[in-house]
């Protein structure tokens, strides 16, 4: 029985909530599906800037962290939105920390994996309407107002306005009293539920699983023929 | 009686080999009464003479039993309780009977529809060197650890009911080169040389076997090993529907005394779950003597701390020292007693606060009364092992946590700071096991164990996915991992081999950052 640890530095809460939970499930199937020997794996550790380290550089206080917490992970995944450019957001924001944690021969570059959504997580969060649908308790044909091809999310500007509107849809209908944003426990929510095949059709998600692929492979945890 | 008949007891007495019979003729005169009264000296076996013959040479038309109740054990068995028999304390239904949810609940879900059948179970302890046994006999361990392990199936009997079985029993020593425990905490010299025994044996004191049955077929059979008394041959039993353990019916110290020492430990450890609407009522001067689960008799067991303890210098004894701890604890809290109202035959207890008022303990809060519960327990000179309890932190001002939290390592054995003073008047182990959500009660952990006092070990739970692709299965689970709290071992390189085994500083840190909103330490 081996272990895996999973950690994640993600930009802001809302990604860490719901890449957290993805990122767990997409693991756990490919342990189950593909893996040598039985394994048990954590929950996602949240990573976040150590307290003193606020005025570092974005690498350095990745970097911070994840040493901090080295006992805890097997896999580090890296966040940052593309945004534009999802090549500058890698080399801007992912191979600087990649760099510091590997040049001194204590991590292997394959322990580190980069997630990077197209625009932003947003993106992810509405490849599957049906989860969607679920989460915010909306009728089951209610039309979302998607694009028809999931992987044309990646060229919506701006996901987030589209997921706010989304749940503006259950919010109208809910009682005047309730202030509660459902932006606030939808992430985690969608996370648990979105089916993974969905965000298969998404390229950054793929290009997000063969690096994985590979590290788990690289790691011992995968049969390396796995188809 | 929960034998039907004599017969049925006799039966259940042979199968054990502890009853004998005789078949050649023996002589009701003289001869007969001899045989009986050296049995009597050797503790030795019930007989039947088959074929008893009269003072004349005739034989007798009824076979004669002698020596039935010639050791307290056998009296023990044959009396009941509840109208079960006492081969055993419990069976394993009553003893699952106060846990949470149903019986066959308690076995793990591995994926829906596929429940495990069975749980295994595992202890190591460190036993009292010197126990006592319900008849006042005293016997003298010399070997203190030992481990116990079980494994609980169930299974549907013959008639289709789901019942619980003991598939596995076993308990064997510890020996020395084996024993981690001593090397992962800190132990003073003195403690090690009273407590910890080790006897170079390596034979187990109870085990499980697989043999032959009459019919030739394998059958599993518990074996009790010899242990210090000769002569006797080592009992067996059948171990394919043993509904209560092997453990459980070793109720005196004679024969198998480690085994009856694991026993006495094990029946010791206690959960308190306390209902603050029984522990404010008034409580009966004929209460249980120990403070039961949901404290319902905690004035009763405070009068008899205080009638125990009491000395001419300190009329209140120990009941003196609680009521000091409490008023550290809580705020305005003064003093404390018991009082007996003799016409109604109840104890109960009073509160007095810092602006002179008397507070019956109707009016106290729960929080207090679960302060006062813990503080009962662990100063009672009666308390032995382990204690359990839940959430320390409810009820009490988060600034005060950390002196109780002290003020519980202070009452609890501490193998670290065990002095020669501490053997003169021998007091039994005791360890508190609790459970908290507070980062408090770390932080108040931590600091003890950086100022090296405190032996107290902690532990994160955190529920994992497991994840076997042989057989195509993926479960929850619940994961253990020790806390590395030790200063300097911060800055420990990680070491591939605890990966996962240890929590982090970081995860720690995190813990203790909970009470900070996120945006000023992120």
């Amino acid at each position: 029985m081996s272990y895996l640890g999973l950690a994640l530095f993600a930009e802001g809460l809302t990604d860490h909530r719901f890449l957290g939970s993805v990122l767990n499930r997409l693991c756990t199937e490919l342990c189950h599906s593909h893996g040598r020997t039985p394994v048990d794996i954590g929950e996602v550790l949240e990573l976040h800037t150590l307290p003193g380290f606020e005025e570092q550089s974005r690498a350095e206080r990745i970097s911070a962290a994840a040493r901090r917490a080295a006992t805890a992970w097997h896999i580090l995944f890296i966040h940052a939105d593309a945004d534009a450019d999802a090549k500058a957001a890698r080399e801007e924001r992912i191979k600087p920390a990649m760099n510091r944690l590997t040049a001194t021969g204590e991590f292997s570059s394959d322990r580190i994996v980069a997630v990077i959504p197209v625009k932003m997580t947003e993106a992810w969060m509405l490849a599957d309407p049906d989860a969607l649908r679920k989460a915010l308790h909306l009728a089951e044909n209610l039309d979302l107002e998607l694009p028809a091809r999931t992987r044309e999310l990646e060229r919506l500007t701006d996901p987030k306005t589209q997921l706010q509107q989304i749940t503006r849809l259950s919010s109208t209908r809910k009682r005047q009293r309730r202030r509660r944003d459902p932006l606030k426990s939808l992430p985690r929510q969608l996370g648990d539920s979105i089916s993974l095949d969905c965000l298969r059709r998404l390229p950054a998600f793929q290009t997000m699983e063969r690096e994985l692929r590979q590290s788990l492979t690289q790691l011992g945890y995968l049969h390396p023929d796995a188809p | 009686m929960a034998y039907k008949s004599l017969r049925e007891f006799m039966t259940l007495l042979e199968n054990e080999a502890d009853l004998k019979r005789v078949a050649r003729p023996v002589s009701t005169h003289l001869e007969m009464t001899e045989i009986q009264t050296r049995l009597l000296h050797q503790k030795g076996p019930a007989v039947l003479f088959e074929n008893p013959v009269h003072e004349d040479g005739r034989p007798s038309e009824m076979p004669a039993l002698v020596n039935l109740f010639g050791t307290v054990e056998r009296v023990a068995r044959a009396v009941t309780l509840g109208g079960e028999p006492r081969k055993t304390a419990t069976d394993l239904r009553e003893a699952v009977k106060g846990i949470r949810g149903e019986v066959d609940e308690l076995f793990r879900f591995a994926a829906p529809g596929r429940q495990s059948r069975e749980i295994h179970f595992a202890v190591e302890v460190l036993l009292d060197p010197v126990v006592r046994d319900p008849w006042g006999n005293e016997v003298e361990l010399i070997h203190t650890r030992i481990r116990y392990d079980l494994t609980i199936r169930r299974q549907q009997d013959e008639r289709g009911i789901e019942r619980l079985f003991v598939s596995r029993e076993e308990a064997r020593p510890i020996p020395r080169t084996e024993d981690s425990w001593p090397k992962r905490n800190r132990v003073s010299g003195v403690f090690r040389k009273h407590h910890l025994r080790y006897f170079s044996r390596r034979s187990k004191y109870l085990s499980t076997d697989t043999g032959k049955d009459d019919r030739g077929n394998d059958r599993a059979f518990f074996s009790l090993h010899q242990d210090g008394v000769q002569g006797k041959r080592s009992p067996t039993l059948p171990a394919h529907e043993a509904q209560a353990t092997v453990l459980s019916s070793i109720t005196t110290s004679d024969r198998f005394k480690h085994l009856f020492a694991l026993r006495q430990e094990m029946l010791s450890w206690r959960m308190l779950q306390l209902d603050p609407a029984a522990l404010r009522r008034p409580s009966p001067v004929v209460a249980p003597e120990l403070l039961e689960s949901d404290g319902a008799n905690l004035a009763t067991v405070l009068a008899r701390i205080k009638a125990e303890t009491a000395e001419p210098a300190q009329p209140r004894g120990r009941v003196g020292d609680i009521a000091e701890e409490l008023a550290n604890l809580i705020p305005g809290v003064m003093d404390l007693d018991v009082l007996e109202d003799r016409n109604a035959r109840e104890y109960r207890i009073e509160l007095k606060t810092r602006d002179g008022v008397t507070l019956p303990s109707r009016v106290i809060s729960d929080g207090t009364l679960r302060v006062l519960s813990l503080l009962t327990v662990l100063n009672d000179p009666q308390h032995r092992g382990v204690l359990c309890f839940e959430e320390p932190e409810n009820g009490i001002h988060p600034t005060r946590l950390r002196s109780f939290i002290d003020c519980l390592a202070d009452l609890i054995t501490d193998p670290a700071r065990f002095e020669e003073a501490d053997t003169e008047s021998p007091e039994a182990l005791s360890q508190l096991l609790l459970n908290s959500h507070s980062p408090v009660v770390l932080a108040a952990l931590r600091q003890q164990i950086r100022q090296g006092d405190g032996a107290a070990l902690v532990v994160f739970a955190d529920v994992i996915t497991a994840v076997d692709p042989e057989n195509r299965t993926t479960s929850r689970k619940t994961r253990m991992r020790p806390v590395m709290l030790e200063a300097g071992q911060d800055s420990m390189l990680p070491d591939k081999n605890t990966r996962g085994e240890v929590v982090s500083d970081y995860e720690v840190q995190g813990y203790l950052n909970t009470v900070v909103d996120p945006a000023e330490w992120a």
